[in-house]
């Protein structure tokens, strides 16, 4: 049976006519899987994984166009995957989503100087990630699309 | 067999106290030592403390060595570490474990503080032998001794620590807040749709804590408020002694030390605390041994 699709809209799909990826990086197993069937069900293509190192070499292989990343992580923090990420000429445009149970003003300062694109304190509200992702995804709709 | 000492050197949190109110409990800052028989001795924390326990260790003929395990790099907890006049002696060795920021590596944080601005001695001029040994979350051996570390809830990056030898266990949390708390999401669970099981999911960080805290020999932990003080510092990363009292039941542990006193807590309060804690514990029908650290206790496991 297919899956009911909400509010899909316009603009969910990527140029190339496929559904945006979105990786999900969080230890928690249970968490990670919710955010996934949550981004699922708004028509995104969603992936997880609980290892922050393994978490790069998926970046780089696959590309997402949106990460959703904890912070807190045994093996490579949140913030230094998302200044890996950041600072690599070939995945720099990718979309951070910062999702952590933590989030003190160091963390977000941090997070914002290193180029994170967006935060939320868990757990947040699905129609506020799911506006922003697209908002991340789509900034035309608020006029600075520029690519 | 010969037993496991606790002593502690420092019991106060945010910054020390010293004045006729914190007489008997002590008002230096974070520092423990574990003597573990036959072994180096293990350090943990470097709140002013550790410039007493300094002072001992220099009595000491032998050239010696230690391991200075360091929760996070709070004032309170490292502001000992340039007046700890061991670490000026050539033949001691001492080995510094702590977890790097995101930024900067174990070494600059230690040496940052004892930038010439701050203190006019660089670590690198300190004179004992000091290494720097970065720690994960997890578990590692220190001298046939189990070390395991977690990241607690409170600014920044915060170790507690679990140390366990010969079946007994040893738990050091100076810093930590509850994680669950009301103020994270006011609205009850309305139904059991996906996006209702998602805003409603809280991730088993407080079940991992539990776990890591479980059937310990002795907990120190961090009690800096009552609970009418710490509903104004939510998010200050300090817990109420309600809560560290029940984790304390929750987790089966066998003994309670309540730690990280607040600056503003005089004597007589520290003391109606540790009673309080009692009370709970016996409302609980867990009455394990409970008590306040006081500066130069020694716990005998």
């Amino acid at each position: 049976m297919d899956m009911e699709v909400k509010n899909t809209g316009v603009g969910l799909m990527s140029r190339n006519g496929k559904a945006y990826d979105i990786l999900i990086v969080e230890d928690n197993v249970e968490q990670a899987s919710l955010t996934k069937m949550l981004m699922e069900e708004y028509g995104f293509t969603a992936h997880y994984v609980t290892d922050s190192i393994e978490a790069f070499k998926t970046i780089q292989s696959d590309k997402p166009e949106v990460v959703i990343l904890d912070l807190m992580m045994p093996e490579l923090d949140g913030l230094r995957l998302c200044k890996k990420i950041k600072s690599s000429p070939l995945l720099g445009n990718t979309k951070i989503i910062i999702y952590s149970g933590k989030m003190y003003d160091s963390d977000r300062r941090k997070a914002l100087e290193l180029g994170a694109d967006a935060f939320f304190i868990k757990p947040a509200r699905a129609n506020m990630l799911i506006t922003k992702i697209r908002e991340l995804l789509h900034p035309i709709q608020n006029g600075t699309y520029q690519n | 067999m010969e037993p496991i000492k606790i002593k502690f050197w420092g019991v106060r949190g945010s910054i020390p106290t010293p004045g006729p109110r914190t007489i008997r409990y002590g008002g230096n800052t974070s520092c423990v030592e574990i003597q573990f028989p036959d072994k180096p001795r293990f350090i943990i924390d470097a709140g002013s403390g550790i410039r007493e326990l300094g002072k001992e260790l220099l009595q000491s003929k032998a050239p010696v060595k230690a391991y200075i395990f360091l929760t996070h790099f709070h004032w309170d907890h490292i502001q000992g570490l340039p007046f700890f006049k061991p670490a000026f002696k050539p033949s001691n060795h001492f080995i510094l474990y702590g977890c790097d920021e995101p930024d900067v590596d174990l070494t600059q944080i230690i040496s940052m503080q004892m930038n010439p601005i701050y203190f006019p001695v660089a670590v690198e001029d300190m004179g004992a032998k000091v290494e720097f040994r970065t720690a994960k979350e997890g578990t590692f051996e220190v001298e046939g001794v189990t070390v395991q570390t977690q990241f607690m809830n409170h600014p920044g990056y915060t170790f507690g620590y679990r140390f366990s030898y010969r079946g007994k266990s040893i738990i050091y949390i100076s810093d930590n807040e509850p994680y669950r708390r009301p103020n994270h999401n006011g609205d009850a669970p309305s139904g059991s749709s996906l996006e209702d099981r998602f805003e409603n999911f809280y991730d088993n960080k407080e079940d991992q804590f539990i776990n890591f805290i479980s059937a310990a020999d002795l907990l120190i932990h961090d009690t800096q408020y009552f609970p009418h003080e710490y509903e104004e510092r939510i998010t200050w990363g300090h817990s109420p002694y309600t809560y560290t009292v029940d984790i304390a039941v929750k987790a089966r542990v066998k003994q309670l030390v309540l730690f990280h006193h607040d600056p503003d807590h005089d004597d007589d309060t520290v003391d109606k605390m540790a009673e309080l804690s009692r009370a709970r514990l016996n409302s609980h029908n867990y009455p394990i041994p409970c008590i306040a650290a006081k500066e130069g206790d020694v716990i005998v496991l």
